[in-house]
């Protein structure tokens, strides 16, 4: 074997001769252009002769304005010369060559059997990618991801939620006791700024967990490929083909990679098009919004509840696509639908672990960073005192600056049924980075309660401590016994209440105020504009990145209105038929 | 070139071998097809059809081709398979 290899590593780093007459025109070629200083300089000359007899336009190009009248007028007689021999089939004839070569080299160093078996991967394609099964097939795997993102990780964001409104705010607070500053300003930044901002995001670590590890298994098992070879006919219906759906995957995750994705599609077009759809794909940053408000308004419904909005924004794609492939794209042509499949592989825990990770910590850097400043600068907002008798950072929430603020704009969200300047202020902030939506809504519903939970024990550090343990352990139960409910059979009970008691109560209030009384509708009505509003900063800026300021802006106001027409149509049709 | 007996991939059954012949079409799909790997003379079978693309075995290599690609190569069937 290893000298068979040898011989083989020295047969292929002998230069590779073309047939004759392809040889000496490239000959010919090649020391013309090794003269050509311009055209020596820039590209090795064999190379370039290749290039041109296949003819590469951009490098023809290169030959043109480098190389000048000479070097075209030889490259012209040697396609010439060579189409009396080979036809129209000249490049096909170099490619021929080029696989003869490695299939010769390959023969030597490979023994394989004598015909191609059907391989177990193949076996498996028959059924996954089926005809009719293919799509049932897709949904039912993704159905499975939800159910695994909301109920078995439910119990986990519960015991999260729990450990950081508790215990770690009163540490907090005990802390700054040795520093004698835990009431006044201080106190409040610590635990109404930054515990229940950046908190409120971080509780909802285990969902990303779940839905990213869901993700990497998909991705490395090889079915992702699947997937959009299966969806391709789907796409169609967007203008775009199969090869576009792996973008639109991704934009699950985030739309941000899923935009520079969307670099290996072949034509500017499906470029364009793909990136104006992706934010449609409702990404990871959102999850933790619809898991708050469907755990507040629909505890029992909640998995089925972001089921139905993942697909209301895939349909919301499907129709925005075949309306853009109608009207500002109606005379580009498609590029033609190639794409690799790799074989089934077993997917290592050690690979699926490292991508959970990666993007897991990136989310955590980021409610480090951006979610600890938009929290800090809205509990500055909420804490400077703008009508009443206030004083800073003990001023009621509604006569705060952010209040303020935000009812600036909370007349736009009126008839949809959320005009309160506590979830306008949300959706603003929301604009920088979509998780913020939950740290938001917590800080300025949450300062009407104002209180750290007490605890069922008195607070020691070691009640405490157990107290987390403990949790823990009985969240892992409740996951395991929510495993069974993913196909549908259901061990527990629906949980009354896994978000602090007080925030939901407040928040049920807000949206029931501003509804005139159908807090249920109004709450859905916002969970469609979250899902499809303006895409956050990060998003925007690798879209005009990518596609230049228009598309930008097309994306950034397009979104917004159909947003609000969404809503308007879900929170006024709802009203219509009660 | 050309026997009687080629036909587009597109309508090859599941699971038949058949052998490239020739790729018909414009210029740069053909081109586009050989530094894929269908070169002429290559063996080539159909895994799977989705209703808007093929996924075609050649070699250790599967693709899947759009409906207009798997129209443009021309092949001969060389057994019938187990469908």
């Amino acid at each position: 074997m290893m000298t068979t290899l040898d011989r083989s590593f020295h047969q292929a780093s002998a230069p590779f001769r073309y047939p004759p007459p392809i040889e000496t025109e490239l000959d010919r070629l090649a020391d013309l252009f090794a003269r050509l200083p311009g055209l020596a300089d820039a590209y090795p000359p064999r190379w370039l002769a290749i290039q041109a007899l296949e003819g590469d336009e951009a490098l023809m190009h290169a030959i043109r304005s480098l190389g000048g009248s000479a070097a075209v007028a030889a490259l012209d007689e040697s396609l010439e010369r060579l189409r009396a021999v080979y036809g129209d089939d000249l490049d096909v004839a170099l490619v021929d060559q080029r696989y003869r070569f490695v299939h010769t080299v390959a023969t030597q160093a490979v023994r394989r059997l004598s015909t191609a078996p059907v391989t177990l991967s193949d076996r498996i394609d028959r059924v996954v990618t089926h005809r009719w099964l293919g799509i049932p097939i897709f949904l039912a795997v993704m159905w499975v991801v939800f159910k695994l993102t909301t109920d078995v990780a439910a119990p986990f964001v519960d015991w999260l939620d729990g450990v950081l409104s508790g215990p770690v705010s009163r540490w907090v607070v005990a802390l700054l006791a040795l520093f004698g500053a835990e009431d006044g300003w201080v106190a409040s930044l610590m635990v109404d700024g930054v515990v229940a901002g950046v908190g409120g995001v971080l509780a909802f670590v285990p969902v990303l967990l779940a839905l990213y590890f869901a993700l990497a298994l998909l991705e490395d098992s090889g079915y992702m490929a699947r997937a959009a070879f299966v969806m391709d006919r789907l796409m169609r219906a967007l203008g775009l083909h199969g090869k576009s759906f792996l973008p639109m995957i991704v934009g699950f995750g985030c739309s941000v990679p899923a935009i520079y994705a969307t670099r290996t599609l072949d034509s500017r077009r499906d470029r364009i098009l793909t990136g104006l759809l992706v934010p449609f794909m409702s990404c990871s940053a959102r999850l933790p919004v619809y898991v708050l408000i469907a755990m507040v308004f629909f505890p029992a419904h909640a998995g089925q509840v972001i089921f139905g909005l993942y697909l209301t924004g895939i349909t919301v794609a499907v129709g925005m696509g075949a309306l853009l492939r109608h009207t500002l794209f109606r005379h580009q042509p498609q590029a033609p639908f190639v794409l690799e499949l790799p074989p089934y592989r077993m997917p290592t825990l050690r690979s699926i672990w490292r991508q959970m990770w990666e993007r897991t910590s990136s989310f955590i850097r980021k409610a480090g960073t951006i979610i600890l400043a938009t929290s800090i600068v809205v509990w500055l907002l909420l804490a400077v005192p703008v009508g009443g008798e206030g004083r800073f950072a003990e001023t009621p929430v509604d006569q705060s600056a952010f209040a303020a603020v935000a009812n600036g704009v909370t007349p736009v969200f009126a008839p949809l049924g959320f005009g309160r300047w506590e979830t306008s202020g949300a959706l603003v902030t929301g604009l920088i980075a979509k998780e913020v939506v939950v740290g938001t809504l917590a800080q300025a519903y949450g300062s009407t309660e104002g209180e750290i939970a007490p605890p069922d024990e008195p607070a020691t550090l070691t009640n405490d401590l157990t107290g987390i343990v403990g949790g823990f352990g009985a969240a892992v139960g409740d996951a395991l016994r929510a495993l069974p409910g993913i196909i549908g059979i259901n061990l527990v009970e629906a949980e009354e209440e896994p978000i602090a008691e007080g925030l939901a109560s407040a928040i049920r209030a807000g949206f029931m105020e501003s509804s005139g009384g159908q807090g249920a509708l109004a709450a859905l009505a916002f969970l469609v504009f979250v899902l499809l509003y303006t895409p956050c900063v990060a998003a925007l800026a690798a879209n005009r990145h990518e596609f230049g300021a228009s598309w930008m802006l097309v994306s950034l106001l397009g979104q917004f209105a159909i947003a609000w027409l969404a809503a308007f149509i879900v929170f006024q049709g709802g009203l219509v038929l009660r | 070139m050309h026997s009687h007996n080629t036909l587009p991939l597109m309508f090859v059954g599941q699971g038949v071998r058949a052998r490239l012949v020739g790729i018909s079409g414009s210029q740069r799909t053909a081109h586009r097809l050989a530094e894929l790997g269908f070169v002429p003379g290559v063996e080539l079978s159909v895994v799977a059809d989705s209703g808007s693309a093929l996924m075609v075995a050649v070699g250790d290599t599967r693709l899947a081709l759009g409906y207009p690609l798997a129209q443009a190569l021309l092949v001969a069937v060389l057994e019938k398979g187990a469908s």
